[in-house]
């Protein structure tokens, strides 16, 4: 029987399939999905060549579940991500509490293999296009135990609850090495954050010609204190390294080149996770370069005078600090409720009840290593918890006495303000990337078109969404506007972490010089991390394909 | 589009073409104009065509391909969308070189929804394979040395775990 068929069948059929030409290959293995486009990588040497093609631009593929069964909407995450070819060199998979962590992190490294940096964090909620129906979701999840560190404990068992949900990322960028670097804290915190630092640097300098990473996406455990690892990162980081995050997030992590280290170091305890993006020093010719795009929308307006910091007590044990303080230009030493009084009073035509915050901003000297120590301003916002005839507290610490600091408090109207400010600049963007009209991806380097924008991620804090504004998908219509068909993922946190030298935060740099000071960790803000690809001047498809053969 | 226009009249009108081994066929012509390049030869020539020769495709696999434009000839309505779909699931559903011959016909002929649904074919037959089934489907000579093949492999191995 074998042989009938092999003598019937096989002749004919070789001659045929030879006639099938790169173009009918292409189309053919453009419609496989990742894994069976990864065999048909390796086949022989067309197949691989016409497979780098389809995949010679960086992807960004994202998908959101709502499925109340965290099983079902893993899988259904997992096999929108996975339908398209895609090579896998990062994933974000952030999750609501019903999910366990260590079984989000066990899939993902089954399904995107031991080599591939992977980090799972919970998330206040999430953003992205929804699996089965392709809807633009902005979600809220529950809240709950998810900050009481029981990565391995189980407890209650996977909860199934309707707030369960998940978006899942899948990165491909060629040109840039990707890895997940732990900030490990042992006993000496400052120390440990030089660390995390010359970590960074390293892997950096491992992979690029430089020391400088192309950015960080931070994910820092709840309980630790993020904000000296950041005026640190922003002391440490030239400008052009874009940092943004989540200053709260609980979460699990796999490095490129961790072994079976699935749940981190025991013998440590990990305070945060960055995904560093280093530019590859063995980038092929013909890739082009990516770039990185960090917008800011800010929901807090000034409010009240600026004042000084007179005296200030640490309170350990909760984790806040007591103020009295001078407002500017008066030598009367004001106590916290006299401070609170005199803010309300120019609130109290407000129906909001906003949150208050002061924004502190310190001047410190920080150093790496052995190197020379140089001084960096930066602005800190803390929570307002109470004043009394004594004190004003705020949360958090890190706040000396001579510090000068102003009250905030959110302002959906400031934020809605500053999201189409973000809108206009991601279209100044587009316009940028595409000078003519939009055109079809294949029109690319055809139409003379040279940037393309093909991804986003946002990082929006829990404060902001619908609740905010009163209205759904805010957050997320900056970007959306822009790019509607763009894959745009992205989660609400307990600490937006953004930095870039884009124009917004850029702003805020300006007034820092005189004033404010660099600000990395934001409160009612939504950070827009956007992704863009500029071709290289080679790259068009007949050297892809000259340089190849 | 151009093939309803006459695809309703009780009388259509017919036009001719040839095989490359020389066979000659009668088409009724909003069938026939499915293929983007028979359209563009027929707006062409306008009426005076005699035969339509497509020296690229040969007669067995033109009849296959005609076959299919028939089939496709009007606007599919809600109703018969289902039986259109298992129809066309048992059309594409031939023997290898078959497939590859008409995919070249259709590729050649420039009928897009075709040339869509023996693609997707091609592809669902490479589904879930591994390199080494890949090959052995279609008779593909692995030409990679072992270190090549190494590398690729390395490049790829996420999928393999």
């Amino acid at each position: 029987m074998k042989k009938m068929k092999n003598t019937n069948t096989k002749l004919p059929q070789t001659t045929a399939f030879g006639l099938i030409n790169d173009d009918l290959l292409l189309n053919i293995v453009s419609r496989l999905p990742a894994v069976s486009f990864a065999s048909a990588a390796c086949v022989n040497k067309s197949w691989n060549r016409i497979c780098n093609w389809v995949l010679s631009r960086p992807k960004l593929a994202t998908a959101l579940s709502l499925n109340p069964s965290p099983q079902v909407a893993m899988e259904e995450v997992l096999g929108k991500v996975l339908a398209e070819p895609i090579r896998p060199h990062f994933v974000i998979a952030n999750v609501s509490c019903g999910f366990r962590l260590a079984d989000v992190l066990k899939l993902m490294s089954e399904k995107f293999g031991s080599n591939t940096p992977i980090i799972v964090s919970y998330a206040s909620g999430i953003i992205g296009k929804e699996a089965c129906t392709n809807d633009f979701k902005e979600v809220k999840l529950m809240l709950s135990h998810c900050y009481d560190m029981n990565c391995d404990s189980d407890e209650d068992g996977p909860l199934e609850d309707a707030n369960n949900g998940i978006v899942l990322t899948v990165g491909f960028i060629p040109g840039i090495k990707i890895d997940a670097i732990p900030l490990l804290r042992t006993t000496k915190e400052l120390q440990d954050a030089e660390k995390f630092v010359m970590d960074i640097r390293d892997f950096t300098s491992s992979v690029s010609d430089s020391t400088t990473p192309v950015g960080l996406i931070l994910f820092g455990e709840g309980r630790f204190n993020m904000k000296p690892i950041l005026n640190l990162l922003d002391y440490a980081m030239p400008v052009e390294t874009f940092i943004v995050g989540d200053e709260r997030a609980r979460f699990l992590y796999r490095g490129a080149n961790d072994y079976g280290n699935i749940c981190g170091n025991k013998t440590y305890f990990t305070c945060a996770v960055a995904l560093v993006f280093a530019t590859d020093k063995d980038k092929p010719c013909g890739i082009g370069n990516v770039q990185f795009h960090v917008s800011l929308s800010n929901g807090l307006s000034k409010i009240g005078p600026k004042y000084k910091a007179a005296s200030v007590r640490v309170s350990r044990p909760d984790n806040t600090t007591w103020l009295t303080a001078r407002a500017d230009g008066h030598q009367e030493i004001l106590d916290g409720r006299r401070i609170l009084d005199d803010i309300n009073q120019k609130l109290a035509n407000r129906v909001d009840a906003p949150d208050l915050y002061i924004g502190v901003t310190t001047r410190r000297s920080y150093s790496i290593g052995s190197e020379k120590s140089g001084p960096l301003a930066s602005l800190a916002f803390h929570g307002v918890v109470d004043g009394d005839e004594e004190y004003l507290y705020a949360d958090s610490v890190g706040i000396k006495t001579g510090d000068y600091f102003q009250f905030y408090h959110s302002d959906p109207a400031a934020a809605l303000s500053t999201c189409s400010d973000v809108s206009m600049e991601l279209k100044s963007l587009k316009l940028d990337a595409n000078p003519k009209k939009f055109h079809h991806r294949s029109d690319f380097a055809v139409n003379g078109v040279r940037k393309e924008v093909f991804g986003g991620f946002i990082f929006g804090c829990y404060g902001r969404g619908e609740s905010f504004f009163k209205r759904a998908g805010v957050d997320g219509s900056p970007f959306l506007e822009n790019f509607p068909e763009v894959p745009l993922a992205g989660i609400f946190c307990g600490g937006e972490i953004g930095r870039s030298r884009s124009s917004m935060t850029r702003e805020c740099r300006k007034e820092s010089e005189s004033d404010a000071g660099s600000c990395c960790l934001h409160v009612y803000s939504t950070i827009y991390l956007v992704m863009s690809y500029t071709l290289s001047s080679l790259e068009s498809r007949d050297t892809v394909s000259l340089k190849e053969s | 589009m151009a093939s309803s226009t006459s695809g309703s009249s009780s009388s259509s009108k017919v036009v001719k073409i040839r095989s490359s081994d020389n066979e000659n066929f009668e088409v009724e012509e909003a069938a026939a104009a499915r293929s983007e390049t028979i359209k563009k030869l027929l707006e062409d020539v306008g009426d005076d065509a005699d035969v339509i020769p497509l020296p690229n495709v040969d007669a067995k696999t033109l009849v296959k391909v005609m076959e299919w434009c028939k089939k496709h000839m009007d606007d599919v309505d809600e109703l018969n969308k289902e039986e259109m779909k298992t129809w066309d699931a048992e059309f594409v559903d031939m023997d290898q070189s078959c497939l590859y011959n008409v995919l070249l016909a259709a590729n050649f002929l420039n009928i897009k929804e075709l040339l869509d649904q023996l693609t997707q074919k091609v592809a669902d037959m490479i589904k879930g394979k591994s390199p080494e089934e890949i090959r052995a489907t279609f008779n593909i000579k692995n030409d990679f040395t072992p270190e090549e093949e190494a590398e690729i492999r390395k490049q790829n191995a996420w999928a393999f775990e």
